[in-house]
């Protein structure tokens, strides 16, 4: 199916999605550069003004400048977005190469646990537990990376058992390696493709609980400037003020295409098969 | 090369949709007919309103919720009743009274009053009705409405089988001993929940009596309408009653739709389906007054929202400079515009505007950043140098709630005086208030009788709930005072003394006042401006 | 055959279980005295005294989730305090909207995702099966509660199509909803049935059919169709639980009164034996559709059937 004229479109996935995180990355870098207010700052006689002027994106209830808080939001998504990853990765990858190794009772167990935190639905386990444990950018993260590790260890867990099986793990075995050292030579690295892939399609994914969670008023609180916040705000003036809910939902579209993107081609780059066993098995928040 | 220029195209040709359709948008819907105005009240009609949900139980004793409300105080009556425009207490059941001390009260009723179901209404029904929500068995949701009443408590924990301030004189004599004097006791007594009721249909049907969806002949009261009908989710129906003992209504019925949802509610209105709504969405409040002028009707309500210091620690204890401060750094004005659509009347002091006590006089508190600045380094903080970071805490399932707070912060900052914003669920903020675990908090409190003593009693005396724990004795003698005086323009005056002194020492940041937006058809007469958002239907009346 | 549904049932029963003692815990864990929080700080202490028996919290939690399981066998799911109505009126009110949403969003999902998957899949080499699955790209990056402001916006406000909020006006409320939640799952859906059909596609028996001179189109829909649905129909079937409650902020921006505002609005409440019902039946309903696909399945596929046989006492999946 790859023929030439593919392997150029896959660089061209790979490139657009670069393309708009790096600029993602840089606007959020040099934000307070590119601002023409604080994120914070109200101007109560100027609530609500449409866009125009020193405003481009118009104003909030409060008179804030919404391209200010739309290029601060940047942040607050890309940093809770990169963070969840990272976690999420290493627990789950370490979880996932212990049940895939050793097997037995610990796999079992492991299974069954990731079982009870699948079939609840993401968001409302995240729901309920931020609701009990209060709101806060901490809790957010905690409670992100608590629903999002079984699926990066059952991914894992797959890579490891198929690679435990093949003919040179076992004459390591034989030959009396470190059970460590042929996790860390031979099954690690077998393990990063599908785990890139996964892990930069999952940003996207995060990036949406965690709006989706300050949209319901759980996740970070006003008056910060996360999109999911000006969402919150922008629902009640969906009629007078549609630019409060057009431009930070933009930006949002925007983000997370560009990692769906980036993973995309990179799925297709590093392993072609893979990609389709991971679009079955892998999860979005879809509320 | 498509793919690539597929995205791009896509989320160009959204932004240029965007860009020029909403620049072009809005309703422009014209309403340049006038407000129908006849003069003269013309029967007939059937008034159609909204409720969002069916209320819980149209018993009174579970009027505690607006739903309820809103349809019972139609069907039932009580002693007495409360003329918002003239101030004062005016006759229902009772013709007249006589008021010891604002602590013994002697009702007179009128004779041959009648139930919906004809029998005569006399001083043994009420003293029936209102030990009923005294009596534990019924487990009223508004027991504590008569807790003033001598022997209340004794009963509420079931300690007596009867009331003992509760006595009946005679057929139409109905007397009731207060544990101590309180002025306001007669506007409680005009609580729609201090009605009558009729002791054989409750008896034989408690449980059915309140529940929804209660049949129109388990819902017996005395008032200027009947129940005719009650289909739980769809509408609930009141027909006139032509044997009503007072000034029969005007309008021959009363439709009162369940639209759970209030922008569906506002397009029936627009759509001719309605007469009358109480509440306009969010955001709603400009369109609505554009689109129908002269329709609108500004309701001033009895309420303060305001910040509260805690009196009891630093930095507030003892620096009354740099609570004036604070007073004069927040822009009353711009909040109200910004957050509540314009729907609240700047608070220069405590007492809202619309109570026979305001004093459009008062000395009180304006936006002014300078004198805030001033007065901030005079109180030893000089552009806030010195001061910790303030904490303020406030019910965050309340929407406006978050923006005040918002608002309130940066106005602060604005002259050095950092705050972190706590928003907590209801309860959990209510423990804290109540335990005094807080440094400032945002509240509202309304007043709950005609009496400005109900907002300031309890406020700011140390004997009562006193949410900011302010303790100036002058302020509790004379609040004192104030509750044993039962010439209403001595103690009127009185109050609007306490006020003053309360400012001076300013426990609080004073925001603003409520109003409320009611929106009525155009042939809709009669509907008055209502402090506790109760507009009684009697009085409306519907042009031809 | 029989055996194989009865183990299925066997291992969805821990699973209701789980949820039931997590939900149940929930009383035990909350912050501040739960009967204050639900019925507020000035309930009078008969009330208080009431809902403290009623609920069981002083009895030993054992006893007390045994107690609940009990009544769950009895139909019965507890009772608000809040609402003052018992829990199965609250929740069989809601039903029917969230029933009737569900029913449009995967018509949606369906009628939308499923072609439009296979056209990409079928055209691949040609600019519009690119477009096409470029343009699912942006539909999957966007959350379905974004999609619904959007509709809300575009269709609601500005053309006035569709009603904004509100289960009023009968079918047209579910419109714009069903999109808003349909929309983004056939983008994704179409993804995975481009990516499935891509594979059968490749596979021999396609190309030796073709070879014997069979219509393209017959080909697709005769051999390639039934194989490359059966990961779509697994997704929806484990996607189901999505449907239902994960509706939960679909049905907060349209307002419409389903499960999904239930759960909601009763985490906000403070509603506990609400939240513990609505959470209780969703998952029952989540496995009771799980374990159809996972029959249908064996419809579907003559592979699985043979191999279940096969598989006779097998302990483990």
């Amino acid at each position: 199916m790859l023929t030439g004229k593919g392997m150029t479109e896959i660089n061209k996935t790979i490139i657009s999605g670069g393309v708009i995180i790096t600029l993602l990355i840089i606007v959020a870098i040099i934000a307070p550069l590119i601002s023409p207010s604080e994120p914070l700052a109200q101007n109560l006689s100027a609530s609500l003004s449409s866009p125009g002027g020193s405003a481009f994106f118009g104003t909030d209830s409060l008179g804030r400048d919404i391209f200010s808080r739309v290029v601060y939001g940047s942040r607050i998504s890309l940093t809770v977005g990169i963070t969840v990853l990272t976690l999420t990765l290493f627990l789950g990858t370490f979880l996932g190469m212990l049940a895939g190794y050793f097997g037995g009772v610990l796999d079992s167990v492991l299974m069954r646990v990731s079982d009870v935190f699948m079939s609840f639905p993401p968001l409302v386990l995240a729901m309920i537990v931020m609701a009990f444990i209060g709101p806060g950018i901490a809790n957010l993260v905690g409670v992100l990376v608590i629903i999002r590790w079984p699926q990066f260890a059952r991914l894992v867990r797959g890579q490891v058992i198929s690679v435990k099986g093949m003919a040179y793990v076992d004459a390591a075995r034989i030959a009396g390696t470190h059970p460590l050292k042929i996790v860390l030579k031979h099954i690690l690295p077998n393990c990063f493709a599908p785990v890139i892939t996964y892990g930069t399609m999952s940003v996207g994914a995060i990036i949406i609980d965690e709006t989706a969670l300050s949209f319901l008023g759980l996740g970070i609180q006003p008056p910060a400037p996360s999109w999911g916040v000006m969402l919150a705000d922008a629902k009640n003036y969906i009629a007078a003020a549609p630019w409060l809910v057009i431009f930070p939902g933009l930006a949002m579209i925007v983000t997370v295409l560009g990692f769906n993107l980036l993973g995309d081609g990179l799925g297709y780059l590093l392993n072609p098969k893979q990609r389709e066993r991971i679009e079955v098995t892998h999860g979005n928040i879809k509320g | 090369m498509q793919k690539n220029k597929m995205i791009v195209l896509h989320v160009l040709v959204i932004f240029i949709i965007s860009m020029l359709l909403f620049n072009g948008c809005g309703n422009n819907k014209t309403n340049s007919e006038q407000v129908s105005d006849t003069k003269n009240p013309v029967a007939g009609g059937v008034l159609r309103c909204a409720l969002l949900n069916d209320p819980v139980s149209l018993d009174p004793a579970n009027f505690f919720e607006e739903l309820g409300i809103e349809v019972g105080k139609e069907i039932f009556d009580g002693l007495v009743d409360i003329d918002f425009t003239s101030k004062k207490i005016i006759p229902a059941h009772a013709e007249r009274w006589d008021n010891k001390d604002n602590r013994i009260y002697t009702f007179y009723l009128k004779k041959g009053t009648k139930f919906h179901n004809g029998k005569e209404v006399t001083a043994e029904d009420f003293r029936y009705s209102f030990d009923r929500l005294l009596n534990p068995a019924t487990a009223a949701k508004i027991g504590w409405l008569l807790e003033p009443i001598k022997g209340a408590a004794a009963r509420l924990s079931g300690k007596a089988s009867i009331t003992e301030g509760i006595k009946v004189i005679d057929k139409y004599t109905l007397e009731i001993t207060l544990e101590k004097p309180f002025p306001g006791f007669l506007s409680t007594l005009a609580q729609p929940g201090a009605a009558v009721v009729d002791r054989d249909t409750v008896e034989k049907l408690t449980g059915a009596f309140a529940a929804t969806g209660a049949k129109p002949e388990m819902i017996v009261g005395s008032g200027p309408f009947k129940l005719s009908q009650w289909e739980p989710k769809n509408v609930i129906k009141l027909v006139r009653n032509d044997d009503y003992y007072g000034p029969k209504a005007y309008l021959d019925g009363i439709d009162f739709r369940i639209i759970a949802d209030e922008t569906t509610t506002l397009n029936e209105f627009r759509a001719g389906n309605l007469d009358f709504i109480d509440r306009v969405p969010p955001g709603q409040s400009g369109v609505v007054e554009k689109e129908f002028p002269g329709q609108v009707l500004r309701n001033r309500m009895w309420d303060i929202e305001f910040v509260g210091f805690n009196m009891t620690k630093a930095p507030y204890r003892g620096n009354a400079k740099l609570r004036q401060a604070l007073n004069f750094a927040v822009d009353r004005e711009g909040i109200i515009k910004a957050v509540v659509e314009g729907r609240g009347e700047p608070a220069k002091g405590v007492i809202p505007p619309g109570m026979a006590e305001y004093n459009k006089d008062l000395n009180g508190y304006t936006y002014d950043p300078s004198k805030a600045s001033a007065l901030l380094a005079e109180a030893g903080f000089p552009k806030g140098q010195g001061l910790p970071e303030l904490e303020l805490s406030f019910n965050k399932d309340r929407e406006t709630n978050q923006k005040i707070a918002e608002a309130v912060q940066a106005q602060l900052k604005a002259i050095g005086v950092r705050i972190k914003l706590k928003g907590q669920p209801e309860a959990i903020f209510q423990e804290d208030v109540v335990g005094g675990n807080f440094n400032m908090f945002k509240v509202s409190w309304s007043a709950d009788t005609m009496d400005a003593g109900s907002v300031l009693y309890p406020l700011f005396s140390s004997k009562a709930e006193n949410l900011p724990r302010y303790a100036n004795s002058e302020v509790d003698r004379l609040l004192d005072e104030a509750q044993t005086i039962s010439d209403d323009g001595r103690r009127r005056q009185l109050y609007r003394q306490i006020e003053q002194k309360v400012l001076e020492d300013t426990p609080g940041i004073w925001l603003f006042h409520s109003v409320s937006l009611y929106l009525k058809g155009r042939n809709v007469n009669g509907i008055n401006e209502n402090p506790m958002d109760l507009v009684p239907f009697s009085s409306v009346w519907i042009s031809r | 055959m029989f055996k194989y549904v009865v183990r299925r049932l066997l291992i969805l029963i821990p699973i209701l279980l789980g949820v039931a003692l997590i939900s149940s815990l929930m009383f035990y864990i909350v912050p501040g005295d739960i009967v204050r929080v639900m019925l507020g700080q000035h309930v009078d202490p008969y009330t208080y005294a009431n809902v403290r028996t009623a609920l069981g919290l002083d009895i030993p939690f054992g006893e007390n989730f045994l107690g609940f399981m009990r009544n769950i066998c009895r139909g019965d799911l507890g009772f608000s305090y809040i609402q003052q109505r018992s829990v199965n009126q609250v929740i069989l009110e809601a039903l029917p909207v969230t029933i009737k949403l569900t029913v449009v969003s995967l018509l949606v999902t369906i009628i939308v995702g499923i072609p439009v998957g296979i056209l990409a899949a079928v055209k691949d080499r040609r600019a519009i099966g690119q477009a096409v699955n470029y343009g699912a790209m942006i539909g999957f990056s966007m959350p379905s509660f974004l999609l619904a402001l959007f509709l809300q916006l575009f269709f609601g406000v500005w053309l006035g199509w569709f009603p904004i909020a509100g289960s009023g006006r009968g079918l047209i409320s579910y419109v714009l909803p069903g999109l808003a939640i349909g929309l983004p799952l056939a983008a994704f859906y179409a993804r995975v049935a481009r990516a499935s059909m891509l594979e059968v596609l490749t596979q021999e028996y396609i190309l030796f059919a073709t070879a014997r001179g069979l219509p393209f189109n017959r080909v697709i829909i005769n051999h390639g169709l039934r194989n490359a649905l059966i990961p779509v129909i697994t997704q929806i079937g484990m996607d189901f639980g999505m449907f239902m409650t994960g509706a939960v902020l679909t049905e907060t921006i349209f307002n419409l009164p389903g499960m999904g505002r239930l759960i909601f609005s009763s985490i906000n409440a403070r509603d506990f034996p609400v939240l513990r019902g609505a959470l209780l039946f969703s998952a029952l309903i989540v496995v009771i559709v799980n374990l159809l696909v996972d029959l249908s399945y064996i419809r579907l596929d003559p592979r699985i059937a043979s191999a279940i046989v096969r598989e006779g006492s097998d302990a483990d999946r």
